[in-house]
């Protein structure tokens, strides 16, 4: 009888995680954190995760080549549908601080249909990323 | 105007219409104290009021605006992942599924996970992951290797 595999939770941090490896660490705001709750169901979860670890391992995150990345006035916009999402249309906004080989996202949202970044989400992420800048939400490691 | 004629002409509004001039300088003042920048976000979402055609993206719109106004509080952390649990259940469904579709088209065309990883630009070690159902591939993957495999995209992901 083989041994039952434990969980071990880590974080996902630069140096660590399957080959090749994680080249950037990732953050997330708590308020990024609760929309992807409200939206997604636990397996849609996990996939979301798999495509941030994907996210983390490539050398450039704006210029992915495994994950579909846009960017979006001074920001990213990590693009998700299909698969373990069904017909959901997800959109998980970014930053990367580059000096700190750090990721750190911004927002989720869940559209519809394709097309247009609505309004309310470009300027609701326009002013998450100016009070992480300020400082408002903490300081970044 | 005296105080007792402003007192008077309250008394006449509605309660609807009290509790909004009640409301009105306190959120007024605290749109004053908002950062220019927050002031100009908060002036470009009213603008884009009249063009909100869904009921959901309405709810959001004002979401946006309360957080804008209330500078709703956050915390930044770390994030974390869990290595070695089973995936939920919904997930390893569709992980056994996508990998042996991809396992399957891969050996038809008769091409090692290295000669795949080349001719779709993505390293080696992601495809042998998507094969062993260890990673839920996103759709960008999906289509690289549907475009080296001669597939359809809708071979590997029905459900788009």
């Amino acid at each position: 009888m083989q041994p039952e595999r434990k969980a071990v939770r880590i974080g996902l941090n630069a140096g660590d995680g399957p080959p090749p490896g994680y080249l950037w660490h990732v953050s997330f705001l708590t308020l990024a954190h609760d929309e992807a709750q409200a939206i997604l169901d636990q397996a849609q979860y996990a996939h979301v995760v798999d495509e941030i670890r994907a996210l983390a391992s490539e050398n450039d995150p704006t210029r992915a080549e495994t994950v579909s990345v846009d960017a979006i006035e001074t920001y990213y916009e990590l693009r998700m549908k299909g698969g373990a999402l069904g017909k959901i249309n997800l959109r998980v906004f970014f930053t990367v601080l580059t000096e700190r080989r750090r990721i750190v996202i911004l927002g989720v949202i869940k559209k519809e249909a394709e097309g247009q970044t609505p309004v309310w989400a470009k300027v609701r992420t326009r002013v998450r990323l100016r009070r992480l800048l300020a400082g408002e939400f903490g300081i970044v490691a | 105007m005296a105080t007792s004629e402003l007192v008077k002409g309250f008394n006449g509004l509605g309660l609807e219409s009290q509790v909004i001039a009640l409301a009105l300088p306190v959120i007024l003042d605290r749109v004053n104290r908002l950062a220019k920048e927050d002031r100009d976000a908060l002036l470009e979402l009213v603008k884009e009021l009249p063009n909100v055609k869904s009921k959901d993206d309405m709810v959001e719109m004002v979401a946006t605006m309360l957080e804008i106004i209330e500078l709703k509080p956050g915390t930044i952390i770390e994030m974390g992942v869990s290595e070695g649990a089973a995936p939920p259940s919904n997930l390893a469904k569709w992980l056994e599924y996508v990998s042996k579709k991809v396992r399957d088209a891969r050996a038809e065309a008769d091409l090692t996970q290295e000669q795949l990883a080349e001719k779709t630009g993505l390293p080696q070690s992601h495809i042998s992951r998507i094969e062993n159902g260890k990673l839920s591939p996103s759709r960008k993957t999906l289509e690289r290797l549907a475009k080296a495999l001669n597939k359809p995209v809708t071979d590997f992901d029905p459900c788009v």
